[in-house]
């Protein structure tokens, strides 16, 4: 499979320490990647060197199959993006800027500075300085920018910063859009986890320059947290753990089979059973004469994972 | 192709919208056309006499005590002079002419002969001008004018010891004063080491143009009322000058008879006196060449002496053939200088224009921010820097038309005819007409000015700072183009050895006033070919060639754009 982003065993040093260790990154079509990381941690360093702000000290980075080294100017005119803050000419208007941008592409048709203000929701601002914006109207004017090319790889460093939370809905709709309808791949990267959460596919966790973690968020939870469990509030708790391992039993093969347990603070029964399952185990619970209060799913969430991950250097290699 | 057109288009939109540009642009425009337009005041106005009164008048008695005093020891130096010459042996005085010569013998042989002139054919014609322009100005306006008279003297400091104590620091080989119409002009004291001029210059309070407008005054009463009995009675001189060989006399009655042809009525006072000391020139030259001889029983021409001499006189002669280089008499020195003054102006401020610039160019979208874009454009960074330095380019181009449409405008408005010009190259005079000769002088001028913008881009990609690389480029290159800053360095390396007094050849000064290298050198090229100039026979001439200043321009310039390349591609973007 053809990955938009493909780095490979990148290096960076400054000076003479090292800042990225050999990294490894894929993006694939239509996916959002998050990528993650402790401050100093190297995120930055490494978008950089993808988008040729750093020359690397080995390794090497292809987007969709074009090698960068090589074939800078075509490789480069398939990815948008913004790094740190979007700075511009602040002295030109909005709209001059992007035809400034675009005039170092190939490929922007006419009608396109419009779609993409109108996109961003800048239409009415297009035509003032930029000096005059706030930093929400810059991120949306830097997103403007980025997909006036329509890239296959849009790489967003921290996008959401000083966007108020309609901003924030609206970005993540169109990075949505463009990654699942457009196919577009999409790295991110940003502190802001919980949005990361709704945005994100898969997620890349960086620590020390070294990529520890890269997975579906799913999958990086199952890491953390193990598998997904189901909380049931129930009146008699024994019957019922009896109950839900019969079912156990009867459906899962030995071996990989799940057992129930008692918390034993709440008097809870806590079952790793995915939600597919949940209406026939609670069809015996209450045939079985159980009361049932409540069943909750267990929510872990990626800041849990990234804590887990980076915290206290328990890092999971 | 198509990406370094495009980022030369983004380019050429930033810099339309900078405001530092627009306000130079405007500058440099309005200042040549004010200064134009008071040079055409003065010349309607006419403020030649009101400026003559107040320089007749008696408010400036300290100025005239200091120059009377200041005669006073003159005229004693000057007798105390004659008085030595006299009593020495081997020294004489000749009155007729006024000049001072003394003969050095070993055993019987003549060694050499210093002479010291306080008349020449000039003194004799200006003086009786002066004379005849005293009792007229006296007649005109009323009052008694005072001071009125010429004085050169060149002699040495062991004759002139009290006003080497008055004035100079007491180890200056030689004097010359200059006192003309009682002003106190100036005075060059020359200090000689064994091969090389040192020359230390002071020139009167009073300012050029008041000087220009009574001199030309006076020079126009005395053309106006009876030249012809002037040059009448230099010819009688010359005649009856028994100390003249047959062929001197006749090369000083040739000089005579074409200084009468070349006095005109619209000669001003300056470009007559050029005029007539090439003819001095060319006299001199041709008696050197006759006799084979440096003077009268003095040392013998060597070969190239010959060679180079020769080349001079059929210079001369080819001007005065053609009328270039103010040999023909239609040259007004003071327009002319005036005008080289405007030229000047528009050229400086665009200077520091293309310097602010080049500093500006990469250094600004650093500080901006705006690096970030063109970093992310699909675009390769030499491509970034080529655009850059084309619209350097294009900028300095245009500040050049600027300057050299307004001059022509400054031109029209002053009603100035800034000079005839004449290029002399090798052995032939071309004539280019003041239009296409200032359009060269002004492209040629733009050449360091674009070297200095190169420099500034360098430092801009070096220090990636609006105001570092401002402050770095203009503060260095005003620096190294003063010639304070040159003595500076030289004086710190010394300027006693062979190979340092040469260094300063190699210093940025002796090469970036490349027009005016340029030109001073095609005029007087006789002295060097473009061979010689390629074979380092510059290496020992007092100055370069415009070919080396070129070639030395443009080694470095090259040097600047590699390390901008250099910095500006490798260097990461933090």
């Amino acid at each position: 499979m053809e990955y938009v982003l493909d780095v490979k065993n990148v290096t960076k040093y400054f000076g003479k320490r090292r800042i990225l260790n050999g990294i490894n990154l894929q993006v694939r079509p239509g996916e959002v990647m998050g990528f993650i990381g402790p401050n100093g941690a190297g995120k930055t360093t490494a978008i950089k060197v993808i988008l040729g702000f750093l020359s690397d000290d080995g390794g090497e980075i292809s987007i969709c199959g074009l090698n960068v080294k090589a074939d800078y100017e075509k490789a480069m005119g398939l990815v948008g993006g913004i790094v740190e803050n979007p700075d511009m000419y602040k002295q030109f208007s909005g709209r001059l800027n992007l035809e400034m941008y675009a005039r170092t592409h190939d490929n922007v048709p006419e009608g396109r500075i419009d779609e993409v203000t109108a996109m961003v929701g800048l239409e009415n601002r297009i035509n003032d300085k930029v000096k005059k914006y706030s930093l929400g109207m810059k991120q949306r004017l830097g997103l403007a920018m980025s997909m006036l090319h329509k890239p296959r790889l849009l790489i967003l460093d921290e996008p959401t910063n000083g966007l108020d939370p309609a901003g924030i809905k609206e970005l993540r709709d169109i990075i949505l859009h463009l990654a699942h309808d457009e196919g577009v791949g999409v790295l991110i990267s940003s502190h802001q986890l919980a949005e990361m959460q709704n945005l994100c596919d898969r997620a890349s966790i960086i620590v020390n320059g070294d990529i520890v973690a890269e997975d579906t968020l799913d999958a990086l939870n199952f890491r953390v947290n193990g598998e997904p469990t189901h909380t049931f509030d129930v009146d008699d708790p024994m019957a019922s753990i009896k109950i839900i391992n019969d079912f156990f039993a009867e459906t899962e093969a030995e071996g990989a089979r799940h057992s129930a347990r008692c918390d034993a603070s709440t008097g809870s029964v806590i079952a790793a059973v995915d939600s597919a399952k949940i209406p026939e185990i609670v069809r015996r619970l209450a045939f079985a004469g159980v009361n049932i209060y409540g069943v909750k799913a267990s929510k872990s969430t990626l800041e849990d994972a990234f804590i887990a991950i980076t915290g206290g250097g328990n890092t999971i290699a | 192709m198509r990406k370094l057109k495009a980022l030369y288009q983004n380019e050429l939109i930033k810099a339309v919208k900078k405001p530092i540009i627009i306000v130079f642009i405007i500058l440099i425009s309005a200042s040549m056309l004010v200064i134009a337009g008071f040079m055409g005041l003065v010349r309607v106005v006419d403020v030649t006499l009101p400026l003559y009164d107040y320089y007749a008048s008696e408010e400036d008695a300290d100025y005239d005590e200091n120059v009377n005093s200041l005669k006073l020891s003159l005229d004693s130096a000057l007798a105390k002079m004659q008085a030595e010459l006299i009593s020495e042996e081997n020294g004489y005085y000749d009155e007729e002419t006024h000049s001072f010569t003394k003969k050095f013998y070993s055993d019987s042989e003549l060694l050499y002969s210093v002479t010291g002139n306080v008349s020449n054919i000039m003194y004799d014609l200006e003086n009786s001008c002066l004379q005849k322009a005293r009792a007229d100005l006296t007649k005109a306006t009323g009052r008694s004018v005072k001071n009125t008279m010429y004085f050169s003297v060149t002699a040495y400091d062991y004759l002139f010891s009290d006003l080497l104590d008055q004035i100079v620091s007491s180890d200056a080989n030689r004097i010359f004063f200059e006192i003309k119409d009682g002003l106190f002009e100036k005075y060059t004291v020359v200090k000689e080491f064994d091969d090389e001029f040192k020359t230390f210059e002071w020139i009167g309070t009073r300012s050029a143009i008041l000087e220009e407008s009574v001199y030309n005054r006076i020079y126009k009463l005395c053309t106006d009322n009876d030249a012809s009995a002037v040059f009448e009675y230099k010819r009688e001189l010359i005649n009856n000058d028994s100390s003249l060989s047959e062929k001197e006399k006749k090369n000083e009655l040739l000089s005579l008879d074409i200084m009468k042809d070349l006095y005109r009525d619209d000669m001003d006072y300056e470009s007559w006196r050029e005029v007539t000391s090439k003819f001095q020139m060319l006299a001199n030259y041709r008696t050197m060449l006759e006799t084979g001889e440096k003077s009268e029983g003095g040392p013998r021409l060597t070969e190239e002496e010959v060679k180079n001499y020769s080349l001079i006189v059929e210079e001369i002669e080819t001007g005065l053939r053609t009328g270039a280089n103010g040999y023909g008499g239609r040259y007004n020195s003071s327009d002319k200088q005036t005008g080289d003054a405007l030229l000047q102006i528009g050229i400086g401020l665009a200077q520091i224009l293309v310097i602010i610039l080049g500093a500006l160019l990469v250094a600004e979208d650093f500080q901006s921010g705006a690096i970030k874009t063109l970093i992310i454009a699909p675009v390769k960074r030499h491509r970034i820097v080529s655009a850059k330095l084309l619209l350097l380019v294009t900028v300095t181009l245009v500040c050049a038309i600027q300057v050299f449409v307004t001059y022509m405008l400054a031109a029209l408005i002053s009603g100035s005819d800034f000079g005839n010009n004449v290029f002399v190259i090798g052995q032939h005079a071309y004539s280019l007409g003041p239009v296409l000769y200032y359009l060269l002088y002004t492209l040629a001028a733009f050449v360091p000015v674009l070297f200095h913008g190169c420099f500034a881009f360098m430092i801009s990609t070096l220090i990636r700072n609006t105001g570092g690389s401002i402050a770095v480029s203009l503060g260095t290159v005003s620096m190294i183009s003063t010639s304070s800053g040159v003595s500076l360095i030289v004086n710190l390396v010394g300027s006693k050895t062979y190979f340092f007094r040469h260094l300063t050849k190699f210093l940025p000064t002796s090469n970036l006033s490349f027009q005016t290298i340029l030109f001073r050198s095609v005029v007087e090229s006789t002295d060097y070919s473009v061979m010689d100039i390629l074979t380092m026979r510059f290496m020992l001439g007092e100055t370069n060639g415009p070919l080396f200043a070129f070639l030395y321009m443009s080694v470095l310039a090259a040097t600047f754009i590699f390390i901008s390349y250099q910095s500006y591609v490798k260097r990461d973007v933090k």
